[in-house]
């Protein structure tokens, strides 16, 4: 497969789909929020795209004034079509988190979870459960080595199985799993697949490692280009066996692999669908878009209001039409690829996708 | 007022691309499941109802039931019997629904090799039966039909 040569077919299906962003940009139908509710976390990740900090030094907010900037977005959301996820930092550290829970169920939210699964023994599944979670999200990245070497702790590794196997075991959650691909756990792909299915994992979401957050300084957490190419080809190959729902995640337009490694094709909802409160009121899109992309504060603003008529940077993508973007013959699939891949100050592109794919083709 | 009529035809509009896409062979763009973190369909602990599609599979060439199709909808899979039935479900929110049911042939040569293809499903205004009367609306079903091309 050429990445650049996208046959007719798919050509039209990418310029309607272009037309149908375009249109769910002008509806910017907020459904989607996470709760950066701490920064505390009780891992030390290579690759950790976070502010997180492994001391309490970063108190949590209170679960209150997040309550309380739901309450001010009641007029623009339903509650039961909006998931809330609360993620950090490591977010069962909180330890009112089935309190947390239980007012988000009660309001009618759907709501869900990502851990590093350390906390997630049968005690605490339960009390989310009964709390009403129905969404979890694992980090697993890769064999038992590489995956507490990138996670920075030696029992990581069986504590995630520990409740990949508690989660496997629960009727009516959903939970997948995610994978940050990186030279060390690259060849392990394969074995990785085939313990998941022996773990009964259904859904599973792979990453590459963008150089954003502690992995901007550490290139050598990157695939090389051949690599790279090579994992689309394995996401290609294992969603034709449909043993497990394997969905590289929505990190950038990837030419003729559109369509092929992803359910959808390749769309930025930061803004347009995602919105944020980070741990310090911050409201953002994805919590790890900061700096500039902060559109506002919970406590000096009202979040209805920042999202009613602020996101201009999410919602007219135009201004990343610079660099390498800027004569690029398939910018209007791709506006410049995720958000979390342009520079948080500057807006440069960090990381073209297809350029590293086609880098691969040529080596 | 006129906001929400331009809502109301922008949506429209989406639905028709949904399908346009899913006639080229493309699932549609209607989810986030792939967003970063975590996934957005929540089916228990907040008003749900169960989505059921069923139907029969059958060659465009002479109407031949084809067994062993496999019929995706959302988190349910299943596969065709011999008389090319199946049936797959999926649990949402109860209200209009438009979800994707994808249709492949998985088993190369054996029953025959046929192009995959992509249904769009609206559920528009359901109604709903067998609820519990609290958070559970009950269930809805669609009949679809779908007529596969063998493979050149």
């Amino acid at each position: 497969m050429t990445v650049t040569k996208i046959p007719v077919k798919k050509r039209i299906a990418l310029k309607l789909h272009a037309k149908f962003k375009s249109n769910e940009t002008k509806i910017h139908q907020l459904n989607y929020i996470l709760w950066e509710c701490t920064l505390r976390c009780n891992l030390n990740c290579i690759h950790c795209g976070s502010d997180c900090k492994k001391d309490a030094s970063v108190s949590d907010m209170p679960r209150e004034d997040f309550m309380k900037a739901l309450e001010n977005l009641s007029p623009i959301i339903t509650p039961n079509k909006t998931m809330i996820v609360l993620t950090g930092g490591e977010a069962l550290l909180r330890k009112d988190i089935g309190k947390i829970g239980q007012e988000l169920y009660d309001r009618g939210f759907p709501w869900g979870v990502v851990s590093n699964g350390m906390q997630l023994d049968q005690k605490m599944l339960s009390k989310l459960v009964n709390a009403g979670m129905r969404a979890v999200t694992l980090s697993l990245d890769g064999l038992e080595e590489s995956h507490n070497w990138l996670r920075g702790n030696t029992k990581s590794y069986k504590n995630v199985i520990r409740a990949l196997s508690l989660l496997a075991n629960t009727t009516g959650l959903r939970y997948d799993v995610v994978t940050c691909v990186n030279q060390k756990n690259f060849n392990e792909l394969e074995a990785l697949y085939n313990m998941l299915l022996k773990l009964g994992v259904e859904e599973w979401r792979i990453f590459t490692i963008f150089p954003i957050g502690r992995a901007k300084h550490l290139k050598s957490l990157q695939l090389p280009s051949p690599e790279f190419k090579g994992l689309f080809e394995f996401i290609k190959r294992v969603r034709q066996e449909g043993k497990i729902k394997l969905n590289y995640g929505c990190e950038g337009f990837l030419g003729n692999y559109e369509g092929e490694v992803r359910d959808n094709l390749f769309f930025c909802r930061a803004g347009i669908n995602v919105a944020s409160v980070l741990a310090d009121g911050s409201i953002s899109a994805c919590p790890n878009l900061r700096e500039n992309f902060i559109q506002g504060n919970i406590y000096q603003d009202n979040i209805k209001e920042v999202w009613e008529n602020r996101y201009s940077i999410y919602r007219d993508r135009s201004w990343t039409k610079t660099g390498i973007c800027a004569d690029c013959e398939f910018y209007n699939y791709c506006e410049g690829n995720g958000m979390h891949l342009r520079d948080e100050k500057s807006g440069e592109l960090l990381f073209c996708h297809l350029k590293r794919i086609q880098e691969g083709e040529c080596s | 007022m006129i906001k929400n009529i331009k809502l109301w035809f922008l949506k429209r509009h989406n639905s028709l691309i949904g399908f346009g896409l899913s006639i080229l062979g493309v699932s549609a763009a209607c989810s986030i499941s792939s967003c970063e973190y975590g996934a957005p369909a929540v089916e228990y602990g907040v008003p749900h109802a169960t989505f059921v599609v069923k139907g029969t599979v059958v060659s465009d060439q002479d109407s031949t039931p084809i067994q062993s199709i496999r019929v995706v909808l959302e988190h349910d899979t299943a596969y065709t019997d011999p008389s090319g039935q199946y049936r797959v479900e999926h649990s949402s929110f109860p209200d209009s629904q438009t979800l994707m049911v994808q249709f492949e042939d998985t088993d190369g040569e054996i029953n025959g090799s046929f192009n995959a293809r992509d249904t769009i499903v609206e559920f528009t205004d359901p109604l709903f039966s067998g609820g519990s009367g609290s958070w559970d609306a009950g269930t809805t079903e669609k009949e679809v039909d779908v007529e596969l091309k063998p493979k050149k």
